[in-house]
């Protein structure tokens, strides 16, 4: 368990932002709240220059500095030991450059994914990003925090997709990371220790981003199947295979019904494994790889579903989620070992066993599986069942019921390298002003 | 600094006596990579066999006080290691085993001194390859790879080295062993990303998790020939406009072809000035409509013609021509710099134009063959050390272009590193707060200096003073 102990910074002297217009800086409130914490203002920077005063001043008075985007992951993470101001850079909102024949785009950080991807369509490109809740997700919290979706397995996350970006870091200074172009080896790779750092090193204020252009032709194809094991199977034989796929992913909604499971496997839910495959690429290509698909999971090409998006669970804020990580052939073995021990979990004898309803979405090519319950009941079975061990190499606590995250091993035990890592955040944030305390052993 | 005989006898107990090089005659296979001449020989080369005696041998260099430089097969093309100040070199050639196989996971865990080749070649049978593929693949090792995040021409689609690691063991300056590790997406910053590419300052690669691909279904190989550079430049634009990208898209002109030609008897026009290579792979369906359109991009910019390599034996002469180009060179001129710029692709034109413009300008024959796809070219500057003046001419040409290529938006170096080579450079490339959070990184790992110290960034010493090696080439 981490315990995040506070700091008490003293009160802002807003005086000192006095630079920014109107609607810029507000007093924090209740909706602001990371772990039961109120900043004492927030500040939302339309100029790097008001990003950079924010951070010098924070470093001057060791005040707590959280970045927020478009909000969609501000929630994950320790308890902060501080936070005194909320600093949003929605408002860095320029598509700065697009550059088709190059293949890249820059943009500020607060620009929202969708809004990016609607302007690159319109030049017949994409950002190969699928990021959830991508109308609110901004490109800076993406980058932050490495945000994926199925197309990781096509085209990496980004920390593959990033060439350069431009940062405010904790001691304030202004840095360029990287470049422009796709391939570049000179001096050290900054752009791969920023992204994912989720904020605690420094401030993104704009990103340059390799772009891919938009497929002639794309589908999605859902293969189910009533067991894990008949999943696992077509899994192996279809990640064996050679098909370019740009996404493969996992759907499972399996709903833990205590009291129909005492009685027989007819009276309960029988939860249906889902492969999601992506392919794209030409109208020839995009059928000839629906055909292989459906012979790797033994299914008549007239008989796969065809989806449009990746399901998803429904979002509830009582039910806990998590997100783990594991060898790909290790995931789904891993799942069906965490789904047997929430269903024990949530059984509790002689008391009124409640349903538990839980999703799991995943990427199958690439080992990882969030898993979210759709209410409140399970929630301390789940975290139990996915502690780092065994096949789970790694686990992250994405939402906990009532959002509070104090005394909850949100990152799980510290890698191996901790110590390499607390040396590089006392370097660029000597004064843990950036988020401090929120990431891995409390960096 | 001399290195006493208490320190050499412990050496030895480490490593065996024959892990241990010294002697002036033994030493000189040592004294440069593939950018130099330099007589810059170590005092002494440790050549450990397991992790385990690397980190014993650097923790007691450690506790010495006494830099070291780690040293791969020796084919990086920026000075990397080049030793400097460092008395002792070590290597990694004796750590060769490959591990462990794990295709379930499509991962091979292989100890640095794996020759690239020999990863594909372990996993080949089963239709796997790992991807990365420099032109040294034949000789170049997996640390070196992972220290200099290698590329090759097959990056434009699949990306570097450093997009294909799941997992590095490195003993760090202090003599520790550590895993870095993103398996699972592992929560913390990336220092698999932060270590890669690093030049050797950060640590020894002792060995790497990498990730392996499988073959794809189909390749097809194309050779478009060009009057000149500006049309096949343009046609690199055509196609990356069409939306296609091809595994690899490579560009020689009329000087490189005339000495590859001469070595390898392909068979290309002596009357092209410029050629460009392009495979395309994935499914066999859609693979020749896509060849299609790449020829009618191709023709669209003034391709003369398109020939499609017939089968598996004319494809790998193509490549081979183009892999060894470099050995080629000798065939032209006694000596030759390779520069190792980008650019946007969309600037290989004005980019090319510069070179030319610089070639006349300095009077010295300028070859060029490029990564264009990536837009990173490598100008090869021909010339003569015998004659006097023309290294300096070579080296001011080759820092303009380099120039140049900032300018344009580019970087200076794609692939080969910073090494020595380009140190001078990095103030260009990069403002001082940038240069000083690298240093401030290269300090979190290497707190003291001793790994592969005066690379990549310029030090608090200021311009260092090293000696400009007599340049070469290769990559």
């Amino acid at each position: 368990m981490t315990t995040t102990p506070t700091r008490a910074s003293e009160p802002i002297d807003t005086t000192v932002f006095a630079s920014l217009g109107p609607g810029q800086l507000r007093p924090g409130r209740e909706v602001d709240a990371l772990s039961g914490r109120v900043p004492q203002i927030v500040i939302t920077a339309r100029e790097v220059e008001q990003v950079r005063a924010a951070v010098t001043e924070a470093r001057s008075k060791k005040l707590g500095v959280i970045v927020s985007g478009g909000g969609t992951l501000l929630h994950v993470g320790n308890a902060p030991r501080t936070f005194d101001i909320k600093l949003a850079t929605t408002a860095l909102g320029r598509i700065v450059e697009q550059n088709p024949e190059d293949m890249t785009v820059c943009c500020e950080a607060g620009v929202t994914l969708a809004r990016l991807q609607r302007s690159l369509a319109k030049l017949g490109q994409r950002l190969c990003i699928d990021a959830a809740a991508e109308e609110k997700a901004t490109i800076g919290g993406i980058v932050a925090t490495n945000a994926t979706g199925g197309l990781r397995y096509g085209f990496g996350t980004p920390r593959d997709l990033v060439l350069g970006m431009n940062v405010i870091d904790g001691c304030g200074r202004t840095l360029g990371a990287g470049g422009r172009v796709v391939k570049n080896v000179a001096g050290y790779d900054l752009v791969r220790l920023l992204t994912g750092s989720w904020g605690t090193l420094a401030v993104v204020t704009d990103v340059t981003l390799r772009t891919h252009p938009l497929p002639a032709a794309a589908a999605t194809l859902v293969f189910d199947f009533a067991s894990a094991s008949d999943l696992d199977a077509a899994r192996g034989r279809v990640f064996g295979a050679n098909l370019p796929l740009a996404a493969l992913d996992l759907a499972v909604d399996l709903s833990v019904d205590p009291a129909s499971d005492a009685q027989s496997s007819a009276g309960g839910s029988v939860p249906i494994w889902s492969l999601i495959a992506r392919v794209e690429g030409s109208e020839e290509e995009v059928a000839a790889q629906g055909d292989r698909l459906c012979a790797l999971c033994g299914r008549d090409p007239a008989d796969a579903l065809e989806a449009w998006a990746s399901p998803a669970g429904a979002e509830d804020s009582a039910g806990a989620a998590v997100r783990i990580g594991t060898e790909p052939a290790d995931l789904i073995p891993a799942l069906v070992d965490i789904l047997a021990q929430v269903r024990q979990g949530s059984v509790r004898p002689g008391a009124k066993s409640k349903a538990v309803s839980l999703f799991v979405g995943g990427h199958l090519g690439n080992g990882i599986a969030r898993l979210q319950l759709g209410n409140a009941a399970g929630g301390a079975a789940l975290l139990r069942a996915t502690e780092v061990g065994g096949r789970v190499r790694t686990r992250v606590i994405e939402r906990v019921p009532a959002g509070d995250f104090s005394g909850h091993d949100v990152w799980g035990p510290l890698p191996a390298s901790f110590a390499l890592m607390r040396e590089l955040k006392r370097r660029f944030d000597p004064d843990s002003v950036l988020a401090p305390g929120r990431f891995v052993g409390g960096l | 600094m001399s290195l006493d005989s208490k320190l050499l006898s412990e050496l030895r107990a480490i490593v065996g006596a024959d892990g241990v090089v010294e002697g002036r005659a033994s030493l000189k296979v040592y004294e440069c990579d593939g950018y130099t001449l330099a007589k810059a020989a170590p005092e002494l080369v440790v050549l450990p066999q397991t992790t385990g005696q690397a980190s014993e041998v650097i923790k007691l260099l450690a506790a010495r006080r006494i830099a070291f430089v780690p040293r791969g097969a020796g084919t990086g093309v920026s000075g990397g290691c080049l030793p400097g100040d460092a008395a002792v070199m070590i290597g990694t050639s004796r750590m060769r085993a490959i591990r462990h196989l794990d295709l379930a996971n499509r991962v091979a865990e292989v100890e640095a001194g794996v020759v690239n080749i020999e990863v594909t070649r372990a996993v080949e049978g089963r239709g796997f390859y790992y991807a990365p593929d420099p032109s040294s693949q034949s000789a170049c090792t997996i640390g070196g790879n992972v220290a200099e995040n290698s590329g090759g021409p097959h990056t434009l689609k699949y990306g570097v080295t450093v997009n294909h690691l799941i997992a590095i063991e490195v003993v760090l300056p202090s003599g520790e062993v550590v895993w870095l590790d993103r398996c699972g997406d592992a929560p913390g910053y990336d220092l698999v990303g932060v270590f890669t590419g690093s030049e050797g300052t950060l640590g020894l690669v002792t060995a790497a998790r990498v990730r392996l691909m499988r073959r794809p279904e189909a390749v097809t190989t194309l050779l478009a020939i060009f009057p000149g550079v500006a049309e096949a430049s343009r046609a690199v634009s055509a196609i990356i406009a069409a939306g296609i990208v091809p595994a690899a898209l490579e560009m020689m002109d009329a000087l490189v072809i005339s000495a590859v030609e001469a070595a390898y008897h392909f068979g290309f026009p002596s009357d092209a000035g410029a050629v460009l290579i392009i495979e395309l792979d994935g499914l066999a369906a859609g693979l020749d409509g896509l060849a299609e359109r790449v020829g009618q991009a191709c023709v669209g910019e003034g391709a003369s013609e398109i020939r499609r390599a017939a089968d598996e034996a004319e494809r790998a002469l193509l490549w081979k021509s183009r892999k060894r180009a470099f050995g080629a060179m000798g065939r032209l001129t006694p000596n030759y710099c390779t520069q190792d710029g980008v650019v946007p692709r969309s600037r290989l034109p004005e980019i090319v134009a510069v070179v030319a413009e610089v070639s006349s300008r300095y009077q010295l024959r300028i070859a060029n063959l490029m990564h264009a796809g990536d837009g990173n070219i490598h100008p090869l500057i021909l010339y003569d050390e015998s004659r006097p003046g023309e290294v300096e001419r070579v080296l001011a040409a080759g820092d303009e272009i380099l120039r140049a290529c900032l300018d344009l938006g580019g970087s200076i170096s794609g692939e080969h590193g910073i090494g020595v080579e380009k140190l001078g450079l990095m103030g260009a490339a990069f403002g001082p707060e940038t240069l000083a959070a690298m240093a401030d990184l290269r300090a979190a790992f290497n707190p003291l200096g001793l790994c592969n110290p005066n690379k990549v960034v310029p030090t608090d010493r200021g311009c260092i003073e090293v000696v400009r090696p007599r340049p070469r080439g290769g990559g």
